[in-house]
């Protein structure tokens, strides 16, 4: 028997519409048919579309937890919405009567097992014997192009300091957007959307908050510059070019990991278990892409890992969408990204199961008591201006309060506070005031860390609120 | 440590990348800066970097040229940019107090893909948001704790229909834990928002927050006062506050104590309303009057009228035509306030009317007072009063003869009152000479204008969500051509009139009139049903309404319905009308090879309808 739940069946879908639109199939009787192999590997049905012969959607499980989902219907969403319903018939107990595969998917089965078999020799043979090949002088080439990139920043920075924001007009403006598109020229996507956000900033209305976010950005691409530069020179001495698996300053630079690069740099970890705390999506448009984000703790080690998914404004429609994910992830392998905390990872493949008491009694452990130390760690974080300035954590404590002016602390039972604030476009501080109180005592949050420079206040969000049985997400 | 200086110098140097960073040499405020930013070096080396920094800023040494001056801003910056993000405070200062929270008994249960589509439509403009809220409304996705704020912030969209919703379903659906929310934001001093805010209040409260409402009817604004005044109609304990908000200097709160006084029917709101209605305030009272069912004030209010119609009656003949104006005025004031009431006084009045019928109705051309009067005598149905509108109508009839108004308002007046067999004599006339008479002449007009008042009477057709099985039972808009029973078409239309429609060739009155043993009308209608089979079009579910009505025998009316299905023309049918869908579900099951055969010409919601018979039929 497979192990598939609805939401999982959920988090396959490209979008909701799609959810919708499978749910319905099921719903409406489309299907007249839902078959299983002898040995359940291969789900497949018979639905009617619009056409004249009727649709045979397929969930393929050779890959247990990834299955390949095949359908014979001319729609360019994946999976589609058969593929869907099939799967949601499913999880509804809808029995499925014992066939051999249709000849064409029998066909397209045996063709993807065979890749998988090179797929699989190829990445055995690689690992043991040949690393792969990195074209250095080609490399050295692009390194050169980096660094000639940093210097037009940098000039196109100090003219623009020495000019002062006062008198910036839109002739600036448009210079700064040349140079965008230049950045992107030298190889370097970080300075790109660096410097889009900066023209963002400073065509804004609000002149003063402006001019404040303006300086702090110029502080980042300052450091950006001298960090990359540095960086690379230091590359270029090194005969193996090697990567920098330690911080974030690859990515700065425009660099995006590979799962293989990952998995060379021994980024890997086995059999893990995760649960989603928190999720976010927001349009970024200084990156021109949406941005999906999630929050998950691993359940043996209570690290706070982030998945995030970018969705280009172009490809958007096409993409799938995240969604906030409710079971726990059973994953074969993480592969984690080089940074700070709440790192980046992902993964290929994964399994779910229910979440169950005993995990939420057990994420509650890693919950930070000392506020000292979790802000300690925090600003050591936030000191690098090329860091996530916004990294979250869990933190437990012993009351909400509020004081006069009408904000909002968590305390815990070492008389330390900390500030609770809407840092996020979403509001989530006021949710506080429909939770009962006694969830509001000896809880755990997770929160968000924000420093304001202008105020000099460190302050938190809440995400999610972890009581005994269940996580309420504030957001997502 | 205090940061203050830091601050300071944070603030100067956001001043020098508005000015431009050649300022810097020499500038007198951060020279008076430094001194305190090398004595903090003294004491952490990174706060000596930052002031020699500032130092350099200053007085750049001899061989580093102006052009450099950015740069060296820049570095500062950097340094002081970490330096202040490590030095960010979050504790509390002042005393601080445990939450007091006013908890929904609700949980978080949606995912972003369901919640943020309805968090955007709350939160943004534009069409298309109403249907979003509203699935969601009816999906149950309010009771997603998320969504409370948001809720309440609907009742202040600028899409009223939106803020109507949040107002009358969504709010009050959440109880009264919702209520110490809306309190908690309510400023008696606003606007709509705050208006509909105590609605809802007043919606999910019981007896305890008749105070605030209280209390916003007297201090609030305008808009809050008159919401709160209606909210406080029944109480008995603010009877004497809504009697003295009945005198209010203010038109407004005026208006709003009358309604809410109208509302409760106590003897006091009688006599107050009475009272107001005789002075000034007598047309800002009217809809309160009206909305009164006290008989108390019924009464008094027909003696007044039947005062004024006396005194019109001794006013020498359109002698003075401003007096006959006023008086008019105020009829019309009467005949408002007291529509759809009854009372002996006002029987007695309208017969007088009646009696008098000619001088109202055609000397002094008040229609509407001598309309009312049948309609309110005709009702009542006493043999006297039943004589009286005959006469009436005769009157009618004889002004009217041949024009438009004979055809259509007078049709409309007389056919409830006159016997059928009457009605059709004075009218069939109409019908005759309008069969086979040129489509110009004057007489079809007539014809075809008499036609369209029937239809009117007879046949109504709407839009309307029900419940249909074929869409799993789930609503859905569909047209609906409703008729009176066959049994109430008998009852009050003579028999007569049925052969004038067939010889008219008007499908809709053949299919309402249509009668069993009727054989014209059958084969009237099998042809049209032949001649017309494109369920696309209207005219196949009325020919079959008619059918159906005329009591076709079951087998004849199947093969007629399959075959119009086969029909070559009847392809492009998106949905089959609600009676004609109701006769297919009918269809015995042998049917079944032939409905699949043609399955494929219907499409979307008929494509749906035809397979949910094919369904049941297994």
């Amino acid at each position: 028997m497979l192990e598939i739940t609805e939401s999982w069946v959920d988090s396959l879908a490209p979008n909701s519409a799609a959810i919708k639109n499978g749910h319905e199939l099921v719903k409406k009787g489309k299907f007249t048919a839902f078959h299983q192999t002898e040995d359940r590997q291969v789900l497949f049905g018979i639905c009617t579309g619009s056409g004249k012969t009727p649709y045979i959607p397929s969930a393929d499980f050779m890959t247990p937890g990834n299955p390949v989902m095949r359908c014979t219907c001319p729609s360019r969403q994946f999976p589609c919405k058969h593929g869907l319903g099939l799967l949601y018939a499913y999880v509804e107990g809808k029995s499925f009567t014992q066939a051999g595969v249709p000849e064409e998917l029998a066909a397209k089965r045996e063709k993807a097992g065979k890749r998988e078999e090179k797929k699989a020799k190829e990445l055995a043979g690689e690992a043991e014997s040949k690393p792969k090949k990195v074209n250095k002088s080609a490399l050295k080439k692009k390194i050169a192009a980096q660094l000639e990139g940093l210097d037009v920043l940098e000039r196109l920075t100090h003219t623009l300091v020495r000019r002062g924001f006062g008198s910036l007009d839109s002739k600036e403006l448009k210079m700064i957007q040349e140079h965008v598109k230049q950045m992107g020229s030298h190889y370097l996507n970080g300075a790109q959307i660096q410097l889009r956000k900066l023209q963002l900033i400073l065509s804004s209305e609000d002149k003063e908050k402006a001019y404040a976010h303006a300086a702090e950005q110029l502080a980042v691409i300052h450091a950006f510059i001298k960090k990359g530069r540095a960086h690379l020179l230091q590359k270029l001495e090194d005969p193996e070019l090697t990567m920098d698996h330690e911080s974030t300053i690859e990515e700065w630079l425009g660099h995006a990991w590979q799962i293989a690069e990952l998995r060379a740099a021994n980024l890997t970890t086995h059999e893990v278990e995760m649960i989603q705390l928190s999720f976010i999506s927001y349009d970024d448009p200084s990156r021109q892409e949406y941005f999906d984000l999630g929050y998950w703790i691993q359940l043996d080690s209570g690290e706070i890992h982030s998945t995030v998914q970018y969705r280009p404004y172009k490809a958007a429609k096409l993409m799938r969408e995240e969604d906030s994910f409710f079971d726990v992830a059973r994953i074969p392998q993480l592969y984690r990204y080089p940074g700070d905390m709440n790192r980046r990872v992902r993964y290929e493949s994964f399994t779910t199961r229910k979440i169950e008491d005993t995990d939420l009694s057990g994420v509650r452990k890693f919950a930070v008591n000392s506020y000292a130390e979790a802000v300690k760690k925090v600003k050591n974080q936030l000191k690098n201006p090329l860091a996530d300035p916004n990294p979250v954590m869990l933190l437990h404590f012993e009351e909400v309060t509020a004081d006069e002016a009408g904000r909002f602390f968590i305390s815990n039972s070492r008389g330390e506070s900390l500030e609770l604030f809407d840092l996020l476009e979403i509001s989530t501080v006021p949710l506080l005031k429909l939770i009962p109180q006694d969830q509001l005592q000896d809880a755990v949050m997770l929160v968000l860390f924000d420093h304001h420079t202008l105020s000099g206040r460190l302050r938190v969000q809440p995400l999610s609120l972890l009581n005994g049985k269940e996580i309420i997400r504030f957001i997502y | 440590m205090s940061n203050t200086p830091l601050m300071e110098l944070n603030e100067e140097i956001r001043r020098l990348y508005i000015a431009g960073s050649d300022l810097a040499a020499g500038d007198y405020r951060l020279k008076r800066l430094l001194p305190v930013l090398q004595q903090m070096g003294q004491r952490a080396p990174i706060f000596m970097k930052l002031s020699e920094g500032v130092a350099e800023l200053i007085e750049p040494a001899a061989n580093n040229p102006q052009s450099d001056s950015a740069k060296r801003l820049q570095d500062v910056n950097l340094l002081l940019q970490s330096i202040l993000r490590t030095q960010g405070e979050g504790a509390s200062e002042g005393e601080t107090a445990s939450l007091v929270t006013n908890p929904m008994p609700l949980r978080t249960f949606l995912s972003y893909r369901k919640l943020s589509a309805v968090r955007t439509a709350l939160t943004t403009r534009g069409g298309g948001r109403y249907e979003i809220i509203y699935e969601a409304y009816q999906s149950g996705y309010f009771q997603d704790l998320r969504l409370v704020p948001l809720a309440i912030q609907a009742l202040s969209d600028p899409y009223t229909e939106i803020a109507d919703l949040a107002m009358d379903r969504i709010l009050p659906a959440y109880g009264p834990a919702i209520v110490p929310h809306l309190l908690d934001s309510f400023h008696a001093e606003g606007g709509r928002l705050e208006a509909r805010k105590l609605t809802v209040v007043a919606k999910c409260g019981g007896k305890e927050v008749l105070t605030a409402i209280y209390e916003a009817a007297v201090s609030g604004s305008d808009e809050v006062r008159t919401t709160a005044i209606h909210l406080l109609a029944g109480h008995k304990e603010y009877e004497e506050a809504l009697l003295d908000w009945s005198r209010d200097k203010k038109k407004g709160i005026r208006e709003a104590a009358y309604a809410a006084l109208a509302e409760s029917g106590w003897e006091s709101a009688v006599e107050r309303l009475y009272e107001a209605s005789q002075g000034k305030d007598s047309e800002l009272v009217n809809p309160s009057l009206s909305r009164c069912q006290s008989p108390l004030l019924t009464r008094m209010l027909a003696q007044d009228f039947a005062k004024l119609l006396k005194s019109q009656q001794e006013i020498p003949p359109l002698s003075d035509k401003q007096k006959i104006t006023d008086n008019a005025a105020q009829i019309k004031r009467y005949l408002w306030s007291l529509h759809l009431k009854e009372s002996p006084e006002l029987e007695a009045l309208y017969l007088e009317v009646l009696r008098r019928y000619e001088w109202y109705m055609f000397k002094l051309d008040w229609s509407y007072l001598a309309n009312e009067a049948i309609r309110y005598v005709s009702r009542t149905g006493t043999a006297e009063g039943r004589r009286l509108v005959e006469e009436a109508l005769e009157l009618d009839f004889a002004r009217s003869a041949n024009t438009v108004h004979f055809t259509c308002e007078i049709f409309v007046k007389a056919q409830p009152i006159l016997s059928p067999q009457r009605l059709y004599e004075v009218y069939a006339n109409v019908l005759e000479q309008g069969t086979g008479a040129s489509a110009l002449s004057g007489s079809k007009k007539n014809c075809k204008r008499l036609l369209g008042t029937i239809e009117g009477l007879v046949v109504s057709r709407t839009y309307k969500r029900l419940a249909q099985d074929w869409a799993r039972g789930e609503e859905v808009y569909v047209y609906d051509v409703e008729m009176p029973s066959p049994e109430s078409i008998a009852a009050s239309w003579d028999s007569r009139w049925l052969d004038h429609f067939i010889l008219l060739d008007h499908l809709a009155l053949v299919s309402a009139f249509a009668r069993p043993g009727h054989e014209g009308a059958i084969s009237f209608l099998l042809d049209r049903l032949k001649n017309s089979p494109e369920f696309r079009n209207r005219f196949a579910n009325l020919a079959v309404i008619g059918l159906v009505r005329a009591g076709i025998p079951e087998h004849d009316l199947h093969e007629a319905l399959v075959s119009a299905m086969e029909d070559e023309r009847n392809t492009e049918c998106h949905e089959i009308e609600l009676f004609l869908f109701g006769q297919l579900c009918c269809l015995p099951a042998r049917y079944a090879e032939r409905i699949r055969a043609v399955l494929p010409k219907f499409k979307g919601r008929a494509e749906e309808q035809l397979t949910s018979i094919l369904n049941s039929q297994n």
